[in-house]
Order: C-alpha cells, then sequence, then structure tokens
C-alpha cells in the first residue's frame, strides 16, 4: 500500500508539472488535499505532495484564500467547541504545508493569515493541537518569507507568539508541564535564535541561559543557586 | 565546574571555513568579571574544595588596542605581560565569535527535515 502512494504520488509529481493536469484535476487534487487523513503519509511521499502542491499553488492563486475562508467558516450550532478547534488547528497545519510548499504570493495573503494566527493564539480554550499547529505555521513563515516580508509579520505575530511562549514554558507550581508543547517551543526559541531575529534577541533572556565558560552538568544545580 | 575551554570542545578552529563567518575584526568583546564567586563542592572522599567562578559581563566595541597600552587607575603592571595577555585575550574572542556565528548559522536542510517531520505527525489532541 505504501509503495502504491508512493509511486502515485511521484506520478503526480511529474504530471503536475504540466499547468493543464492541475487545472483538469483540481477538484480531484483539492479533494485529496482536504482530505482528513491526508497527512497520513510517508515522508517519501510528503516530499512529492510539497511537488504537486507547489505546481498546483502555481495554477490557483487562491488556493491560501480559500484555506483562510474555511478558515472562517469552520463551527456552527451543531458543532461542538473541541471538534472546531481539531478542525481549526487541521487548516493550520493545511495552511503550513502550502506555504512550506510555495512561498506566499501577496502581502494581502500574508495579512489576513496574519489576523488568523493572532485569533488562534487569544483562543481562550487552549486546544493542544491547535498550538502545536501555529507554533509550526509560525516556524514555516520565518524560514520561508522573505527578510523585509518577515519583519513586517513578526511586528504583528511577536507579541502574541512571545506570550503564547512564555504560557507554554512558565508552569506554575499546581499545574503538570506539557511536554510536547515545550518540545514545540523550544524548536521555535532554536530557530529564532539561529536566525538572528531583532525581536526575539531583545527577549531571548527569558528562554536561554548564558553559561560563558561554564561546563553546566544537568544534575547539578545552577552555578548562583550553589553560591546561596 | 568551570573554567574548562569552549575551544577545545569545539575543535580545532583553524579546520573551520573562515569564509562563511562574519567579520568581527573591527571588534572586540568585553568580558567584565563583575564579582568573584567561591563554590564549595564536595570530592569523592567528602573532601571539600573551593572552585572559582565570576560573575560576568560582556560587551561589544570598536576595537581599540591602544587604550589597553594607557596606565589604568595607577595600577603599576608588567606592560609586557599584560600586552601579552590582551593580545591572547583578543585572539581568544576573535575565535570565540568565529565559534558562535558557526553553531548561529543556520542549518535550512535541517530545519526542513525537523518540519517534515512534524507534518507526519499525528495530532496530539487534549
Amino acid at each position: 500500500m505504501r509503495v502504491y502512494s508512493e509511486f502515485l504520488a511521484e506520478l503526480m509529481a511529474n504530471l503536475a508539472e504540466d499547468q493543464h493536469f492541475c487545472k483538469k484535476y483540481r477538484i480531484d487534487i483539492q479533494a485529496i488535499f482536504y482530505h482528513e487523513n491526508f497527512f497520513l503519509m510517508s515522508e517519501r511521499t510528503l516530499r512529492k505532495w510539497q511537488i504537486i502542491m507547489r505546481h498546483f499553488s502555481d495554477s490557483n492563486e487562491d488556493l491560501v484564500d480559500e484555506l483562510l475562508l474555511r478558515y472562517s467558516q469552520l463551527g456552527g450550532i451543531f458543532t461542538s467547541k473541541s471538534s472546531e478547534n481539531k478542525q481549526k488547528a487541521h487548516t493550520f497545519k493545511q495552511l503550513a504545508f502550502v506555504i512550506y510548499s510555495q512561498d506566499l504570493k501577496n502581502e494581502e495573503q500574508l495579512d489576513n493569515l496574519l489576523k488568523k494566527m493572532t485569533e488562534g493564539f487569544k483562543n481562550p480554550v487552549k486546544d493542544r493541537e491547535m498550538r502545536i499547529q501555529l507554533f509550526l505555521l509560525s516556524r514555516i513563515i520565518m524560514l520561508r518569507l522573505q527578510p523585509d516580508w518577515l519583519a513586517g509579520a513578526l511586528k504583528k505575530l511577536w507579541p502574541h507568539l512571545l506570550a503564547e511562549l512564555v504560557s507554554v514554558f512558565d508552569v506554575t507550581g499546581g499545574e503538570r508541564r506539557d511536554y510536547w508543547l515545550t518540545i514545540e517551543g523550544i524548536k521555535i526559541v532554536e530557530l529564532m535564535s539561529q536566525l538572528n531575529i531583532e525581536d526575539f534577541q531583545m527577549n531571548q533572556w527569558m528562554f536561554l541561559f548564558d553559561g560563558y565558560g561554564l561546563d553546566y552538568n544537568g544534575s547539578n544545580p545552577f552555578p548562583d543557586q550553589a553560591a546561596q | 565546574m568551570c573554567n574548562k575551554s569552549t575551544i577545545q570542545e569545539g575543535g580545532d578552529i583553524s579546520e573551520l571555513d573562515s569564509a562563511t563567518f562574519v567579520d568581527y575584526s573591527g571588534w572586540q568583546f568585553n568580558f567584565y568579571r563583575v564579582e568573584r564567586i567561591l563554590l564549595p563542592e564536595e570530592t569523592n572522599f567528602s573532601e571539600v574544595v573551593t572552585t572559582e567562578t565570576c560573575e560576568s559581563a560582556l560587551s561589544l566595541e570598536p576595537k581599540d588596542y591602544e587604550k589597553y597600552e594607557r596606565k589604568v587607575d595607577n595600577v603599576v603592571s608588567n606592560k609586557m605581560i599584560e600586552a601579552e595577555v590582551f593580545k591572547y585575550a583578543y585572539k581568544l574572542q576573535d575565535m570565540l565569535a568565529k565559534a558562535n556565528t558557526r553553531l548561529n548559522k543556520l542549518d535550512r536542510a535541517s530545519a526542513d527535515a525537523l518540519i517534515e517531520r512534524d507534518f507526519l505527525k499525528k495530532p496530539r489532541n487534549n
């Protein structure tokens, strides 16, 4: 089954180079991509789908707008909040995959995306999967956007991202740490420190321990604690 | 506990590709020792030994070698030794800066691979 799906994905990736193919089979490609089990595939198949979606986005420039519209239409009277959050998290994942496969087309799309991300960060119901997907989308934006677009985007995104990171890392006495979220938070901190992002540099003291010349062994207390 | 060389851990700096580094030659890092701290540590034989470390601060400013050739705070010192110490310190700072730049350089292939694995993870709902 796995070999079969890898073969078909490779065949489609080759055929998708032809713009007519993407236009002719637009509905079929969308149906596969929008399926809730789309991401249940191998790494090799995922790379082929990255190529397919890159060509598909070229012939369908409104794909990001369509996904944003789908996001806005989620929920309703007969949908539970948890089900709505689950669908929203999946839509963020789909958006992340489209942007990962192909850069954003224009700044208006980016603005709309950032608005939805801000809404997601502000969501009072803290759904773990939604937060994980928002972190993933943030990382992809940092990696894929041109520097001047990224600087503008982070001005809007960073305050919310910072608050989210603090809430993930800063666990008070009675709460249990969510290790899955913590790992995702650490990935963001690592990427931002590697990219030398200015907004992050001003706040990096909150996340990074500066151990100049110290050989820190995790089993021992930090030097200042030991000195007390 | 402390005073372990970062350079030894990082390997031979001369082997690193200098073309990928940011040029720090016009800048210097100042390492200020703010306060001396003595850490008592117990050895395997229950003997207490004291390790010295310090609270410190770092700053970055344009390099000015001549500044340190002047006598500071009326402290009489051997100028030759002082000059050698500063020469060593500058060299070390440049090497550290290069090593840090190398560590901070983004490996896009690894970052992309990490993202690909994240896409394939099953949802972790509450």
